[in-house]
């Protein structure tokens, strides 16, 4: 009852006007760079960070829009997925496997409008569970103390190298360049500067606004130009159904609420978010088919294979919220960056949001039911509308990236120096990611690495420095046991994913 | 050159400056058990480990680009950077009209094409952002006019 009246309060946060225009906007943008290949949330959430600063945005009012742009985009990478083969995103690879073929066959408006009703099943349920869930993990969470931080944010990186990464060893690297990019600047226990060089631009540390868009913006540029092979004609196919029938809902379902079962729980886990969600979806929903062989279309465009895929990614991506506002663990690029956010606005992540931001908390819920319905009323009508966002050529849409990258990074400290290392950023990033190696633990470890250190140091002075202490409560020693079977476990996933789904950054 | 065996020595390096710089980091009075210097040195082993392992690993050679495509990345670096040097100098109009077109034509516009959308781009950008949303921009050396 008593999250029922959080719940109630939270929809009075998020229906404010500001807040409904903002979750409308957010849609909209989130779907439309969900289209485009190459751009996903990620990019677009770290192009906003400081233009939310720029408008003097409450924080509850930036996380329900970075949220809108978060969840649109999935919702948007199914479209180029379906129509061209394309996934507009990491997590909509599997959508392409069954959706195009049903595209080939004429049925693009049944796959389109389906697969957005079950990207809304998946997106509900996973919501309710977020009521339902959060608000006890986040009791449970607050008995944490330094100690069992240490050990959660040990468990987290082991998630993120372990499950999410083909190769932990360049993740676990990408995690140790993030946290040292963290110990740049003064140090606030001691007033020690830390690799600052002399450059007063370094003392308050590199700031967050200029690594992301570094990372994930111009980074992101060097790479289109390397994947552009001059503009596509994308012919949208006329004629054929529009909307699926009742007949082929009831079919898939059941596909969606499994897909959605499955997705939110591996999107509980930090680093494992939609990619991986949605393959394990699909390659259970294909063995299940595989049984009964009369009705298996799986590979030629199997509805439910569509279906489930969809419910899993959507689903996923929500949960993703569960350890983000619990723990403050996020568990993918896009929610690292909105984690950054909060402690932009002096806020530390954690169980404590809860109890101390009930506006934030529960205002970005509610928006996620109203994101989700808003996306849905306008996923199935304007369709054709975001996939003519296929057809906007590269040369207009890349300076209008550069434009707002710089403008933002300017205006947080207008320093030319910050533009100067958003370029050398992108231009480092982009060379690592040409060798594979994930950003997502990058920017995970520059945002939990000056909290993780507080609580080693913190844990390490409760104990006058003896080491022990790390692993002498309980659900520290739980916490460190599954790092350890998270870095062993993969091997085991390993085989139950399809090779497809092995390589994911989201 | 653009390999795990490139990526690991050049992550033994950062590992190295880490640690030689990091050396030096001991707080004047020490009022915990753990200074400043303890968590960069950890960074600095695990980027070490993870460096070391790539290097006798090797293997992991990144798909070549073409020569064309190389050089578009080279220009368009480059592009950034002077755009990011001049963004105050010149004023936020003129380096992005200047910016706009070369990234333009890089990414195989026509040159009417560049130069029509990069006024557009920094002309209305700059109405947006200035007059629009209050972001305080250069305006550099068309100061009087704007």
């Amino acid at each position: 009852m008593e999250t029922l009246a959080f719940l109630m309060h939270g929809f009075a946060v998020a229906a404010t006007p500001t807040n409904l225009g903002l979750a409308a906007m957010g849609a909209v943008v989130g779907t439309m760079v969900g289209v485009l290949p190459g751009l996903g949330p990620v990019n677009a959430v770290a192009m906003l960070v400081p233009v939310v600063f720029a408008l003097g945005l409450p924080p509850e009012s930036s996380m329900i829009l970075m949220a809108a742009i978060y969840i649109g985009s999935e919702y948007g990478g199914r479209i180029s997925a379906i129509l061209i083969n394309v996934p507009g995103e990491a997590s909509a690879v599997m959508t392409a496997l069954e959706g195009y073929p049903l595209s080939r066959q004429g049925l693009a408006g049944v796959a389109l409008s389906l697969s957005a009703v079950t990207s809304f099943i998946g997106s509900l349920l996973a919501t309710i569970g977020i009521v339902l869930f959060a608000p006890i993990l986040s009791k449970w969470a607050l008995a944490f103390g330094p100690v069992e931080y240490v050990a959660l944010m040990v468990f987290a990186f082991a998630c993120l190298t372990g499950l999410l990464a083909d190769q932990p060893v360049k993740a676990l690297l990408a995690a140790g360049i993030g946290l040292a990019l963290s110990t740049i600047g003064i140090d606030a226990n001691s007033g020690v500067m830390r690799y600052t060089f002399d450059m007063p631009n370094l003392i308050d540390g590199l700031a967050f606004s200029t690594l992301v868009i570094g990372l994930f913006a111009i980074s992101e540029l060097l790479i289109l130009l390397q994947t552009h092979h001059g503009e596509k004609s994308v012919q949208i196919p006329k004629g054929g159904r529009k909307l699926f029938n009742l007949s082929e809902l009831r079919f898939t379902f059941p596909a969606a609420l499994r897909g959605s079962a499955i997705g939110f729980f591996i999107g509980l886990l930090p680093g494992a978010g939609g990619t991986v969600g949605s393959a394990l979806a699909y390659s259970t929903e294909r063995k299940m088919a595989e049984r009964s062989a009369k009705t298996n279309r799986f590979g030629n465009g199997d509805l439910r294979g569509l279906a489930t895929v969809e419910a899993a990614n959507n689903s996923a991506s929500n949960s993703n919220f569960i350890p983000m506002l619990t723990l403050g663990i996020p568990s993918s690029g896009t929610t690292a960056i909105m984690l950054g956010v909060l402690t932009l606005y002096n806020l530390t992540p954690g169980p404590m949001l809860f109890t101390s931001q009930p506006d934030l908390v529960w205002g970005l819920i509610a928006s996620l039911f109203i994101g989700n319905i808003m996306l849905l009323a306008m996923n199935i009508p304007l369709v054709g509308v975001f996939a003519r966002m296929l057809t906007v050529p590269a040369w207009v849409l890349v300076p209008f990236i550069v434009v707002v990258s710089a403008v933002g990074v300017y205006s947080g400290k207008s320093a030319s120096f910050d533009l100067v290392l958003m370029v050398a950023v992108g231009a480092i990033a982009y060379w690592l990611r040409r060798l594979q190696v994930p950003m997502a633990p990058l920017i995970l470890g520059f945002v939990l690495g000056g909290i993780l250190e507080t609580n080693l140091r913190r844990a390490l002075s409760l104990s006058a420095g003896d080491a022990q202490i790390l692993w002498s409560s309980w659900i520290a020693i739980v916490l460190w046991a599954a790092a350890v079977a998270i870095l062993v476990l993969p091997h085991v996933l390993r085989r139950l994913l399809p090779p497809e789904a092995r390589l994911s950054e989201d | 050159m653009s390999n795990n065996r490139t990526l690991g020595a050049v992550a033994l390096l950062m590992a190295a400056i880490l640690a030689i710089f990091g050396w030096g980091l001991v707080a004047p009075f020490a009022y915990e058990p753990v200074g400043p210097r303890a968590f960069p040195m950890i960074t600095a082993l695990v980027i070490g480990i993870c460096g070391a392992i790539l290097l006798v690993q090797g293997g992991g050679e990144a798909e070549p680009v073409n020569r064309k495509t190389l050089i578009g990345l080279i220009m368009l670096c480059l592009t950034l950077l002077i755009y990011a040097v001049l963004f105050e100098r010149l004023g936020y109009v003129l380096s992005t009209l200047g910016m706009s077109t070369v990234v333009a034509l890089i990414f195989g516009a026509k040159p009417h094409q560049a130069i029509l959308s990069a006024v557009v781009l920094s002309v209305g950008s700059y109405l947006l952002f200035d007059h629009g949303l209050d972001v305080v921009l250069p305006t550099g050396l068309l100061g009087d006019l704007l």
